[in-house]
């Protein structure tokens, strides 16, 4: 037998004497989410602050290149030594012969002039890219210079692009 | 110098820019001979990958000739004919040497934004979005190749601009399709979407010994072209149930690979069409999976599916029941051309792969809009509207020589 719409509100409404509970259990639901809200993010942010000069976290590139070839390879010496001293640096040789792992990190907290990690990270993509292959290509430039804010958008994401992602 | 440029959503114009120049030691400047439109191109045009600028400048599958050659080149001259591959390889990183060229750890510019998206960045590709790199694309007079060694290939005397300028992009992405999806002899195979990609998935799948093929679409023109040129056998999905009539073909089994070749803005018969659009008007779903989800549910227990067809982020009612259950193997990839398009060619000048008949419709590069116009809509019978910079608005040349009869193989 075919269902009417009348059976369907019928079902489907609440009834007066449910209501209240309803509303006690969105309440409680929405206190439940704004307490875990606000426990994470707090974390989630102080991690992300703490990770620019981080004593634990070393952001890591592999180079399809020998330990060997690596070491004396003084691009990597001269980039490292054009981020200052408070970069710290070790070669690991990757596993399966996929080449050399070059991490790097910034020994003291809040160091002055200490690079972040966005500097850091480009640094070691650019090694990585100038070992490997001789240069570090570059974009083609914009071909106008009409602003939209669209376009405005685009070109803040990748002024910072070079530096962010995953290391 | 003209190009096609990206003005907004879904505005397009052809504009004087500056021509490009040698950035990089191991550059070549190419002045584009041919450029096709793509089915991925559609996705930046409508806005659904949102990392395009005013000006930019579109297209990614071509060929041209040298005309500028970068101190650090070592295997290209002023005057080579070349077919570029649209993703940029630098040949050296361990994914290059390893044949895997769309993911080439030192050509995205932008790595930062699509690791967020993905987790890692693909390499980078010409003329689509800062997101891939922020190279221009070839819709233009003339183009910037950076690692040239490694992502152009000289084209044969004997293999003509038309039939080489797929070599870019589209055979081997069809090719990769049937190779990396386990095409053996005898398989069943069946190929979602008879755009060039489909076809030449098809083409693949028959060249690697599958016993039978299908190819998948609902445009009448579309299917015609694949039965004649590709050699197929074709359902029309939206006069039959595609299920049904797999399941029919192959015994009860399915078909042992399938190949979805539609990607993010897929099309169907039924009320989940529907769905996904409203989905993905809404922002709720990035990309439409109609194909991908039919192929899942259509392939055989064991057996692969193969996601050629572009897709830039979240999909709903992905089906990954049927993933576990069936025991599937699911895979995609972007185009790893430099891997592909050497045999490709070889095997386009021995005449077993067609691509003539895919060109359509030729313009002008003053006529960008409106060759996006008839191959969005399909109008006119539009497979491919490809642009010659060299033509002229109302150009008295032929237009399309797939339809002029001097396409067909």
């Amino acid at each position: 037998m075919a269902r009417t719409s009348a059976d369907t509100v019928r079902h489907t409404r609440p009834t007066r004497g449910r209501r209240p509970l309803r509303t006690g259990a969105f309440l409680a639901a929405g206190v439940a989410v704004g307490r875990a809200v606000a426990k994470t993010v707090p974390k989630m942010l102080a991690a992300r602050r703490a990770t620019p000069h981080g004593d634990a976290t070393w952001l890591v590139v592999t180079v399809n290149a020998t330990p060997d070839v690596v070491t004396a390879d003084q691009r990597l010496s001269d980039a490292v030594a054009d981020l200052g001293t408070a970069v710290e640096t070790r070669l690991t040789p990757a596993p399966g012969g996929r080449g050399t792992e070059i991490a790097a990190r910034v020994q003291r907290t809040g160091t002055a002039g200490a690079p972040s990690a966005n500097d850091l990270r480009l640094v070691l993509r650019q090694v990585k890219s100038q070992i490997e292959t001789g240069e570090v290509v570059r974009p083609d430039p914009p071909t106008t210079g009409r602003r939209t804010p669209g376009g405005a958008l685009v070109r803040a994401a990748t002024r910072r692009a070079g530096g962010e992602g995953r290391l | 110098m003209k190009a096609v440029c990206w003005q907004g959503v879904n505005k397009l114009s052809t504009e004087t820019v500056p021509d490009p120049e040698i950035r990089n030691d191991q550059d070549v400047i190419v002045k584009v001979g041919l450029s096709t439109t793509c089915g991925s191109d559609l996705h930046l045009i409508g806005g659904y990958i949102p990392a395009m600028e005013a000006g930019d400048v579109l297209g990614h599958e071509f060929l041209g000739e040298v005309v500028e050659v970068g101190p650090g080149v070592g295997r290209h001259k002023v005057g080579d004919r070349v077919v570029v591959a649209s993703f940029i390889g630098c040949g050296r990183c361990w994914y290059c040497e390893n044949d895997l060229w769309s993911l080439c750890d030192n050509t995205n510019t932008n790595p930062g934004i699509t690791s967020v998206a993905y987790g890692y960045e693909p390499g980078g590709i010409f003329g689509y979005s800062h997101a891939m790199g922020g190279f221009r694309g070839s819709h233009a007079e003339y183009i910037r190749v950076p690692f040239a060694d490694y992502g152009a290939f000289p084209v044969p005397p004997e293999v003509d601009d038309h039939s080489a300028l797929f070599v870019s992009d589209s055979v081997p992405t069809g090719w990769m399709g049937a190779d990396l999806g386990g095409v053996r002899p005898g398989d069943v195979v069946a190929v979602w979407g008879c755009g060039a990609v489909g076809q030449m998935a098809a083409r693949a799948a028959i060249l690697l010994g599958a016993e039978r093929v299908f190819s998948i679409d609902r445009i009448p023109e579309r299917l015609a072209m694949t039965e004649r040129h590709i050699g197929s056998e074709v359902i029309d999905y939206s006069s039959t149930d595609v299920g049904a009539e797999l399941r029919e073909h192959t015994g009860g089994r399915g078909p042992d690979v399938c190949i979805e070749a539609v990607g993010m803005e897929a099309h169907s018969a039924g009320p989940h069409h529907v769905y996904d659009q409203v989905k993905q008007q809404l922002r709720l779903q990035s990309d439409r999976p109609t194909a991908v989800r039919e192929a899942i549910h259509a392939c055989r227990k064991g057996g692969t599916v193969f996601v050629l067809g572009v897709f830039g982020g979240l999909v709903d009612k992905f089906p990954l029941g049927a993933v576990i259950n069936k025991g599937l193997t699911v895979r995609g990839a972007q185009q790893h051309g430099q891997r592909y398009i050497p045999m490709l060619l070889d095997r386009i000048a021995g005449g077993e792969i067609s691509t003539r008949h895919l060109v359509t419709h030729e313009l002008s590069l003053d006529e960008g809009a409106k060759g996006y116009e008839l191959f969005k809509h399909k109008e006119d019978g539009c497979v491919r509207a490809v642009f010659d910079p060299s033509r002229v608005v109302g150009d008295p040349r032929a237009t399309g020589v797939g339809r002029s009869g001097t396409g067909y193989a």
